[in-house]
């Protein structure tokens, strides 16, 4: 099997963990105890094995992708020249390291 | 003369006016250290078997005729060193296209593909010869330098999944060479060619696999050239929502 | 079919290039806590409890990124199984596979809409 296939397949993967994130917010704006409910759901052993697969995947996907997005950008964009490739390569990575962090720090009462 | 060490090649044969299917053919010969794999395939026709049937010409890389399947992988047979491979090889004529005979391969669809881009500098006007030539600055020719070096031996169009499945899809040389012409600073044709770039072959099919760009002997990264098109076809496509072009 | 597919090729193609960019820098972190630290008792349930759950999700910005996690990687999967599809001999049947596909994240996100709306 060639790499791009897995890449594809992450696409099953994605479609999935956005509808689970979507049935957590459904539950938080249905109340204190749907809240509770799914929250206890996601304890599930098979709910963790999936959030761990998504782990796997969007790391797989945010480096091949990272990788391979700087040389799909045109010497121009109008008006704007984008930086040069290994830079722009670096701030992805950084964009999405700051965010992840940033993001867990909020979840995991760290911070606000 | 050094010593020479025996391979065998295990060919695929086709003759439509007598197979109904390709078969394989395997050839034991001996092969010298320096040999690159279109010098064993060569040597089979010149001296073992004349009935083999085989594109090739310039032995360095430029004419982009020798392009064939080497153990399943797209190669130019010229490039590749015989050494790089164990005792036995397997040789497939280009995947993705129809085969003509043995390794000869149909080329008719991929160059209609490669006209249907308007691969010329477009400009609304003529210019007169007395107004003199049409300046580029080495930055302007950087631009899309890499895309022109192309040397149309299909190699990319048989790495290409979406090709293999798609075969409307214009696919990574035509869609690189198109681009091509659309990052020429004297070129006016981007309109013509980003509505071509969404219509039937469209830029869009393309999966962003990168096997094109894997396998491509000239550093083109067709890859690169397709998705950059995508952008510039969306930036078009969105441009034309708000501006509505004149004429048909 | 395939022509309406074909005019709303790009659209689908800045959907997906979003939901791969934005959607794997959002739903990282994420995944970390809400799917794996707090179930796995590694974060206190305490940082998900109702009350600052609620606080966070329904502020402005708490807001767009939840339907940013949402709605994008959705797109991103479905283009991504679209291809996988065709990578697969699937040519023939794209014409009902692409719009199923793009239809289930058409609801996801109107779906994830109405539930950040509702907060």
């Amino acid at each position: 099997m060639r790499l791009y296939t897995l890449f594809g397949a992450t696409g099953i993967v994605y479609l999935l963990v956005g509808f689970v994130a979507l049935r957590v917010v459904w539950n938080l704006g249905e109340g204190p105890e749907a809240w509770a409910a799914v929250l206890e759901q996601l304890e599930n052993p098979i709910y963790i094995a999936f959030h761990a697969l998504a782990l796997v995947s969007v790391v797989f996907v945010a480096v091949r992708f990272f990788r391979l997005f700087p040389k799909a950008q045109p010497a121009f964009i109008g008006p704007v020249v984008p930086p040069p490739r290994p830079i722009l390569h670096a701030m992805l990575y950084a964009a999405w390291i700051g965010i992840t962090v940033v993001l867990s720090a909020i979840l995991a009462g760290v911070i606000f | 003369m050094s010593d020479a060490k025996t391979m065998k090649l295990v060919i695929t044969r086709f003759d439509p006016d007598v197979d109904a299917v390709p078969r394989t053919q395997e050839y034991e010969i001996p092969v010298q250290p320096d040999w690159k794999v279109l010098d064993a395939v060569n040597f089979i026709k010149d001296e073992v078997d004349g009935t083999l049937s085989h594109r090739w010409s310039c032995r360095m890389a430029v004419c982009g005729s020798c392009g064939m399947m080497v153990n399943g992988e797209p190669k130019l047979t010229c490039k590749v060193a015989l050494s790089d491979y164990g005792d036995e090889l397997l040789i497939e004529p280009l995947a993705n296209f129809p085969v003509v005979r043995d390794l000869v391969v149909e080329m008719e669809g991929f160059m209609d593909k490669f006209k249907s881009v308007k691969p010329w500098i477009i400009t609304a006007k003529e210019m007169a010869a007395e107004e003199g030539t049409n300046r580029q600055s080495p930055a302007e020719l950087e631009v899309f330098k890499q895309f022109s070096m192309c040397i149309n031996c299909m190699l990319c169009y048989s790495a290409c999944p979406v090709v293999a499945n798609e075969p409307e899809f214009l696919g990574p040389a035509a869609i690189a060479l198109g681009h091509r012409y659309n990052m020429d600073s004297r070129d006016e044709g981007q309109a013509e060619r980003n509505e071509i770039f969404r219509g039937e072959g469209t830029v869009f099919s393309c999966s962003y696999a990168n096997e094109c760009s894997e396998v491509c002997p000239k550093n083109v990264d067709p890859a690169a050239a397709v998705n950059q098109a995508k952008l510039n076809a969306v930036i078009d496509w969105a441009t034309g929502l708000v501006i509505p072009r004149k004429g048909p | 079919m395939k022509d309406l597919l074909l005019r709303l090729e790009p659209v689908i193609w800045v959907l997906f290039g979003a939901g791969i960019l934005v959607g794997t820098m959002l739903i990282t972190g994420w995944i970390l806590i809400v799917g794996l630290a707090v179930p796995t008792g590694l974060v206190s349930a305490d940082a998900l409890a109702f009350g600052r759950a609620y606080g966070l999700a329904s502020h402005f910005v708490g807001r767009l990124v939840l339907l940013g996690l949402i709605a994008l990687p959705m797109w991103k999967g479905a283009h991504h199984m679209r291809h996988l599809s065709i990578d697969h001999g699937g040519a023939e049947r794209d014409a009902v596979v692409a719009p199923i596909l793009y239809g289930i994240a058409t609801i996801g996100s109107i779906a994830a809409i109405v539930a950040v709306a509702r907060l």
